[in-house]
């Protein structure tokens, strides 16, 4: 069993978290992953997963604790330590084109840097007999890579193994992507059973990858929901490039033995990187969000009419206000195409939001967009407003021997 | 016809970058997908929210082209501005192309 626990942003929102609570940073669903597996892991099965997030210690922890409280006697846990590359790169100072600055620069804005991690770290913590095994910033698919491994019996990885278990990682790691979620469009594309999706899973040799889902469980598995999911945040499919391999995907061939059942062959692998990438979060400031209706005929008019007042009210702010936009859901949030609007159109929603360069000046920016009662045309009702901490995560190369991995195994 | 009619999607994202993968319901579709679907189309497009080139990628076996759109989420992450910061719907839009 592999549990994806990461998104792009993920290890950026984590350690957000930790700097406001140090016990804090890691998965707070670990243990109650591990609970629920319980009867699983009893049966010697595997699960793996990067519930450690930006607090491997902490996740950890309460794996420990759960798996006790559980009775789980015997059961060995495994962390894998480290990626954090910040002090790496703080002293080489290496210059981040999207800021325009050296990282130093950046100043109290730089959050996190953390490399994606290759497959090694959790295929020692396997062939150690752990249960349960967690990381931090391990790659999506080199969790997959250190299943095949053990699964398999490998002695080692080659790239023609690092791309199979590549592969199986990149099918799996956006669980129901591939059994129908995210790819209902009736009445072009039905699924039955939407309500009930079940979590894809793989059987797989040294060359084919299979993937299916449980017959009792609702979605699908077939060629098109497949094929999505080979092509699902990728660039250029003759290298799909991780910590463990350089996959070329472009000649994989598709076929569909039963039903809901689909085979993937052609997959080969070239050498790994020679560099790891790195992810470093940078904070941008604050994101003001603040919305509202309006009613009735000419509600397209009006709303320009506040859109009008917000520019006026909001100039004291100066460059504080770095960017700013307005806009009306249904017509222009998505793409931007104002002739969406339909001539009778008698209701819409606003959004106005901004980019700005202190708390201060998000709360005003909400504050005077938010004034719907008073200095506003007639007919606006519902505001909302939130604000949230804007960052990127910007992607860096980072040398292999910069990164040092640990592994703990505790048994309970 | 609209390409919603012969094709079906998945989109996402890395940072500021999209991607749209395209496959035809029919193989026979697969020509001329191929022909009328060009990165330039898909640039034209998407003009209003992609601001970067459009770089375009096949898959011979499986019959299907994979997008890769620049600058094309205003930013990336929350610091964008957008109510779609992460491609999520480009999957659908590109299905309005008439072709």
């Amino acid at each position: 069993m592999m549990f994806d626990r990461l998104g792009e942003q993920t290890m950026t929102l984590a350690t957000l978290r930790k700097m406001k609570n140090p016990a804090q940073g890691y998965d707070h669903h670990t243990g109650r992953v591990l609970k629920a597996m319980g009867g699983f892991l009893e049966k010697g099965g595997v699960v793996v997963g990067s519930f450690g997030q930006a607090n491997v210690p902490g996740a950890l922890i309460e794996a420990v604790d759960t798996a006790r409280a559980a009775g789980l006697t015997g059961l060995r846990i495994g962390a894998m330590h480290g990626g954090d590359v910040l002090d790496h790169l703080k002293a080489q100072n290496v210059y981040l084109p999207e800021t325009g600055c050296t990282i130093n620069e950046l100043g109290d804005r730089l959050i996190c840097a953390h490399a994606y991690l290759g497959a090694e770290g959790f295929i020692d913590l396997l062939d150690q007999g752990c249960g349960f095994v967690l990381g931090g910033r391990i790659s999506d698919p080199s969790m997959a890579v250190a299943i095949t491994h053990d699964a398999l019996g490998w002695d080692g990885l080659t790239p023609q193994r690092a791309a199979l278990g590549t592969l199986v990682g990149h099918m799996l790691q956006g669980s129901t992507g591939i059994s129908g979620g995210g790819f209902a469009d009736p009445p072009y594309r039905v699924v039955p059973g939407l309500d009930r999706l079940g979590f894809p899973y793989v059987i797989f040799g040294d060359d084919y990858v299979q993937v299916t889902k449980l017959p009792s469980a609702g979605g699908m598995v077939t060629a098109e929901t497949v094929k999505c999911r080979v092509g699902y945040e990728i660039h250029d499919p003759r290298s799909y490039l991780t910590p463990d391999v350089d996959m070329d995907m472009s000649m994989i061939s598709l076929t569909v033995p039963d039903k809901d059942l689909v085979e993937l062959r052609g997959m080969t692998g070239k050498p790994r990187p020679e560099k790891l990438r790195a992810l470093v979060g940078v904070r941008k400031g604050f994101k003001a969000v603040s919305e509202g209706s309006v009613g009735g005929w000419g509600c397209i008019e009006r709303a320009k009419l506040i859109e009008d007042i917000v520019r006026e009210r909001i100039k004291p702010l100066g460059d504080d206000i770095i960017d700013w936009k307005f806009e009306i859901y249904g017509i222009t949030t998505m793409y931007g195409n104002a002739s969406n609007a339909p001539s009778d159109l008698n209701e819409l929603r606003y959004r106005a939001v901004a980019r700005c360069a202190t708390k201060y000046a998000a709360r005003e920016f909400c504050n005077e967009v938010g004034m719907v009662y008073f200095d506003r045309p007639a007919g606006v009702a519902g505001p909302k407003s939130y604000i949230v901490d804007a960052f990127n995560v910007i992607g860096v190369p980072v040398d292999r021997d910069a990164v040092t991995i640990e592994t703990e195994v505790v048994t309970v | 016809m609209r390409l919603r009619e012969i094709a079906y999607t998945r989109s996402g994202d890395k940072g500021d970058t999209a991607n749209i993968c395209i496959f035809p319901y029919k193989e026979e579709h697969w020509e001329l997908l191929r022909e009328k679907l060009t990165a330039e189309v898909v640039k034209d497009f998407f003009s209003r929210t992609v601001k970067g080139t459009v770089d375009r990628y096949e898959f011979p076996n499986l019959k299907g082209l994979n997008f890769v759109l620049h600058q094309a989420l205003g930013g990336a992450n929350t610091a964008s501005l957008n109510v779609d910061t992460q491609a999520k719907s480009y999957q659908s839009f590109i299905l309005d192309i008439e072709i």
